[in-house]
């Protein structure tokens, strides 16, 4: 059977998707740049705690953007705009991919406590967190993604 | 063979002057695609969207939705 092309929430979630790895890219980058400095003037607990306040206003900043963008660029190029209605199917696949993501989160923080408890060191405490927060939103959108495809 | 809920949503929208999928799915509050799904087989309307088709019709819910084994039946 032929399938029907992208909707509106598949390239959101694409676009979403660019979004998670980019800004989580920076992070991971800066906390690379911060462990290769021998003698860093941040304590490891104000870099850590900068890192996460900063990733949640980078993610809203650099989504709204992006959102905004690939609704002018969407519209330009297709005509098409942003769906009026949320209807029963789009509200089950939320919910199935926010189930998702919400495992993968606590997942996560679950095995970053481990670690903790373990090995016992903060840095791969926050590594571990820091990770099941980007794996958490990829799961959602890659789930939004597959359950739209199937039921196209 | 399992059994699967079957439509002829299709077929209806054909006899009742051959109305669109948007129609439908405007007269139905739902998206295009929402519908085209359903179509496929490939979603199953929770109650009250069944009722809702079959009102939009006008044909009692059971000609529009069966629960039978096979395939796809879609008319």
């Amino acid at each position: 059977m032929k399938k029907q092309q992208l909707s509106y929430y598949e390239k959101r979630s694409i676009v979403s998707i660019v979004v998670l790895l980019s800004v989580y890219s920076s992070m991971f980058y800066d906390a690379f740049v911060y462990y290769q400095l021998d003698n860093p003037q941040q304590g490891l607990l104000n870099f850590w705690g900068n890192q996460f306040l900063e990733l949640f206003l980078c993610l809203i900043v650099v989504y709204l953007v992006a959102l905004l963008a690939f609704n002018l660029i969407n519209k330009k190029i297709t005509g098409e705009t942003r769906p009026k209605i949320t209807d029963e199917r789009d509200n089950s696949i939320e919910l199935t991919a926010i189930h998702a993501s919400f495992y993968t989160l606590a997942l996560g923080v679950f095995v970053a406590m481990l670690t903790g408890m373990w090995v016992e060191t903060y840095s791969l405490l926050f590594l571990i967190i820091l990770s099941s927060f980007m794996a958490s939103g990829l799961v959602a959108d890659i789930i939004r993604i597959a359950l739209y495809r199937k039921s196209s | 063979m399992s059994k699967k809920i079957q439509n002829k949503v299709r077929a209806l929208r054909f006899e009742n002057g051959e109305m669109t999928q948007e129609q439908l799915a405007s007269v139905t509050c739902v998206t295009r695609q929402t519908i085209a799904a359903i179509e496929n087989n490939k979603y199953s309307p929770s109650l009250e969207l069944a009722f809702k088709i079959a009102d939009t019709f006008d044909v009692p819910i059971s000609t529009v939705f069966s629960y039978a084994e096979g395939d796809d039946v879609r008319d």
